[in-house]
């Protein structure tokens, strides 16, 4: 396969803020061929408090990073989705670690500390996306959140209005071409 | 009238009942996922969603219609105030048993969520963690011991297919899963895997590899699933050949299925009591919040059950009011439309029998006025037609009602005096005070029915009215006003004793006159035959009786011509006749040096001339002169005045003509009767001079009477119409 690779460093900046960010989109690798656009993508993901306390306490978190085509709709702009990695990040109490489950491959890593997991989900897998796919699109968008719905009935209510557990990175944008 | 639509439809209470059935269906879900914890997340969202959006609209709701109804109550718009007082009242009847409910409901949630964290539970949950930590730190131990003892044996060991032999006796022997043989750096040198899928071992992490690096052993236990964990060992291996790098020998084995089975069951129990422990402040949170949404809404929906059923309560009598408002302004046909059986709508039945009741009884009524109305222009039309004159009191003695005649015979306007009592009529007519207090005296005695003969002076001179009264008496115990009917008799009168004159005239004269020229000739004859025969002596005697006899037969032959002409109608000859003029060459006839009379004019040169027949009116004059000469005849200063004026307080345009003296007057007793044939207060004369008077002038269209004139004297006044002679009629 003959790669026509093209290497884009973004500085990628969300509506939640720059260096204060506790989930923002790093880097994303750009590179294509004739037949697929081959992303890397690197994120950086740091937990406020609550979300250590409550991982800690035995709560699993579920992270995703989705990405996706951004598409105009009669209500604005929406986004379709192509991609979606979901971890479970839990700790074991017997062992002390943390375990991460990465749903899509089935496949379980165990980390001695919090950071470590985190940031071995801040690097998802190289993803591929078939040209054909992008319908002539320019921009791709990725994003990272914790997914709140997943949590305990209990934790919801403050998570739902909560910026310090809904931490989410938004969609962010990058053209496909250069 | 758009906005009083929408405000309407958002009033109606189909819209609180729908929000209400959805508001309990979304505190049922939020209660369903407050207490379930595995409830989905989209469906707790929604669930927040539907009870915010409901609560929202529930407050905008009860704003709005409290906001309604404080604009109704300080309009003091009907019903508003009952609403209020029902309002108030059911949201303290709500409102402090919902206070002690929530309270109490709190405190037990409270309480209970408390008691789900039994300390001896989590002393046992914390003990069996330990347990589980120190039975895997011994089984960690010994694999840690046994790995270091494979690390002695291989230490000298490089060459890698021996090596490759080796791991994969000591595997088979001692049970391993994977066991490998890594460089410092990570970098594989020999494995053996009792996984014939698995062609490239797991390199250990970087963890590992810097904790091996520093000399020390690695172990933990990772779950790899739900219920399997693995134990993985790490050890350096120290070589005894000098110059060779220490290397890492790490193995995976399958943690034994019973331990991995109570050590998953450990961890997930620490998990979630952990958890539970964790969200004990948000599941209070929770709970309490539901609990206060709940207690809002039940609220705010009794607040709206009050204002809806207070409006339903208050609904019809709003409709009785504008009923009652209606019927206070005459509106008999107002039907309301009845919603309900209960006592109310009996309420409304007994409303609409009664204005049904009452339309009946003013149809009814209107028909008797109507009937009432004709009655009353029925006799209107009789009265305006009647010749006689009526009038009508009341039991005060009070002018209801009188026609047209009365207006005429009285000579007054009689519209602008209805409603005064009878005296006061007579204030600014003083010639009418004869007829009033006759009036007046003859009610005062209240007799049922009377006649008299009054006499007044009216505007053409003295009237005789024949009134006739009856007392009014619609209830046989009670006065209710009298009617007096009166006729202007004073034409007929007059008419029947001039017929009566008339008729003895002409009698006389035809059978007076008819011997009389018989006898003058027989006189004559007998003093012509017998004048020469009789005795010379006697021939004196003879001369004056045949001279007498016919003296006194042209004498008659005067009277009874005189009585002839009287009888006689008068045959007008009308002409332009200035009355100033003929007055004073009438005055000028009767000036004699022999008697001399002091004559004086008071004339208003103004007064037009009128139509007349000026010789009849000289004879008038003249008659009236030669009367007031012979009562002059023995008076010192004779005095006669002669006045032309317009007849004043009178309607209609008359002429009086007055011929006045200072002499001896007339006597009260033939005041009445002196204007008949024969009736005089002179010795001599013939006694038809003013009745040829009154003859004449009433031929005219006038009216002739006498008054006395202070302190002596009397005064003959002769009221003619302006318009002329009337001798038509």
């Amino acid at each position: 396969m003959h790669w026509k690779s093209k290497v884009l460093l973004i500085a990628l900046v969300s509506f939640s803020g720059l260096a204060f960010s506790q989930f923002s989109v790093q880097q994303v690798h750009v590179s294509s061929n004739d037949t697929n656009v081959q992303l890397i993508t690197e994120l950086q993901l740091v937990f406020t408090e609550p979300l250590q306390q409550a991982v800690d306490h035995g709560v699993t978190l579920q992270i995703v990073t989705e990405f996706g085509l951004p598409r105009e709709n009669w209500y604005g702009r929406g986004f379709v989705l192509l991609k979606e990695f979901r971890y479970f990040l839990s700790r074991n109490a017997l062992s002390g670690r943390y375990v991460v489950y990465q749903q899509d491959r089935g496949e379980t890593r165990t980390f001695p500390t919090q950071t470590e997991a985190l940031r071995h989900i801040a690097i998802p897998p190289i993803v591929l996306i078939p040209t054909v796919d992008l319908d002539g699109a320019e921009n791709l968008a990725v994003r990272t959140f914790v997914d709140t719905y997943k949590l305990p009935s209990p934790l919801r209510l403050q998570a739902f209005f909560s910026r310090r557990w809904s931490l989410d990175t938004d969609w962010t944008l990058w053209p496909t071409q250069l | 009238m758009a906005n009083s639509t929408v405000i309407q439809k958002l009033t109606h209470p189909a819209l609180a009942i729908t929000l209400s059935l959805i508001l309990v269906g979304g505190l049922f879900g939020l209660l369903s996922v407050s207490l379930d914890s595995n409830t989905s997340g989209s469906f707790h969202w929604a669930m927040l969603m539907l009870n915010s959006v409901g609560m929202a609209v529930l407050i905008l709701l009860v704003v709005l219609n409290l906001f309604i109804l404080r604009k109704q109550y300080n309009e003091k718009a009907l019903g508003s105030r009952l609403t209020a007082r029902l309002v108030g009242a059911f949201f303290l009847v709500t409102v402090i048993p919902l206070l002690l409910v929530y309270y109490i409901a709190v405190q037990f949630l409270s309480t209970g969520v408390d008691s789900w964290f039994d300390v001896r539970v989590e002393q046992a949950i914390d003990d069996a963690l330990l347990l589980g930590q120190t039975t895997l730190e011994s089984l960690q131990q010994e694999a840690i011991e046994d790995i270091q003892a494979q690390a002695n044996q291989i230490r000298d060991v490089f060459d890698r297919n021996e090596l490759a032999r080796i791991l994969d006796s000591i595997r088979q022997r001692s049970g391993y899963r994977e066991l490998s043989v890594f460089t410092q750096n990570g970098t594989i040198l020999a494995s053996s895997s009792g996984d014939a899928s698995i062609l490239v071992p797991e390199t250990p992490d970087d963890t590992i590899l810097s904790q091996v690096r520093l000399g020390q052993t690695f172990s933990s236990i990772e779950p790899v699933s739900d219920q399997n964990q693995i134990l993985r060992v790490a050890a350096p291996i120290h070589s005894r050949i000098l110059g060779r790098a220490s290397r890492v020998l790490h193995a995976k084995n399958a943690l034994p299925l019973r331990y991995a089975k109570l050590a998953s069951s450990v961890d997930e129990a620490s998990n979630q009591y952990q958890q539970m422990v964790f969200s004990r402040e948000p599941i209070r949170e929770n709970l309490a919040l539901t609990l206060s949404v709940i207690s809002l809404v039940a609220l705010l929906l009794s607040i709206l059950c009050a204002i809806y059923l207070s409006r339903r309560l208050v609904a019809p009598l709003g409709e009785l009011a504008k009923g009652t408002r209606a019927v206070a302004h005459g509106n008999y046909s107002t039907e309301l439309s009845v919603t309900s059986q209960d006592e109310l709508g009996i309420l409304v039945s007994s409303f609409n029998n009664m204005t049904s009741e009452i339309r009946g009884a003013q149809q009814l009524a209107r028909r008797s006025k109507e009937e009432s109305d004709r009655h009353s222009a029925y006799l209107e039309m009789v009265l305006k037609g009647l010749s006689s004159g009526v009038l009508a009191f009341d039991e005060q003695d009070r002018l209801t009602t009188y026609n047209l005649a009365a207006e005429e015979i009285l000579g007054t306007d009689l519209a602008s005096r209805v409603g005064d009592i009878i005296v006061s009529l007579v204030e600014d007519r003083t010639n009418l005070q004869p007829f009033f207090e006759a009036i007046s005296s003859r009610l005062a005695e209240e007799n049922q029915d009377w006649q008299e003969e009054i006499t007044i002076l009216g505007q053409r001179g003295r009237q005789v009215l024949i009134t006739r009264g009856a007392m009014l008496a619609f209830d046989t115990s009670k006065h209710s006003g009298s009617v007096i009917v009166f006729d202007d008799v004073t034409g007929l009168i007059q008419a029947q004793r001039d017929a009566a004159w008339g008729e003895v005239a002409k009698r006389l004269a035809h059978e007076i006159k008819n011997p009389l020229t018989p006898i003058q000739l027989s006189a004559e004859r007998i003093r012509h035959k017998f004048m020469d025969q009789v005795d010379p002596s006697q021939k004196d005697v003879l001369d004056r009786a045949t001279r007498t006899i016919v003296q006194q037969v042209e004498s008659m032959k005067d009277m009874v011509n005189d009585f002839s002409s009287y009888a006689q109608p008068v045959r007008a000859e009308l002409s332009e006749t200035k009355l100033q003029d003929l007055v004073r060459d009438v005055a000028e006839l009767h000036h004699r040096d022999d008697k001399p009379v002091a004559i004086s004019f008071d004339i208003d040169d103004s007064i037009q001339a009128i139509k007349s027949n000026a010789s009849a009116l000289r004879q008038v004059l003249n008659n009236l002169l030669i009367n007031a000469r012979h009562a002059l005849s023995n008076i010192e200063k004779p005095e006669i005045t002669l006045g032309l004026q317009i007849a004043e307080n009178l309607t209609g345009d008359y002429i009086d003509l007055t011929v006045s003296d200072n002499g001896s007057g007339i006597p009260t007793d033939l005041r009445d009767s002196l204007f008949d044939p024969y009736v005089s207060s002179k010795s001599k004369g013939s006694g038809l001079g003013l009745a040829i008077v009154r003859r004449i002038v009433e031929e005219y269209g006038g009216t002739v009477w006498v008054e006395p004139v202070k302190p002596r004297g009397s005064c003959f006044i002769i009221r003619l119409p302006m318009s002329g002679t009337n001798t038509d009629k």
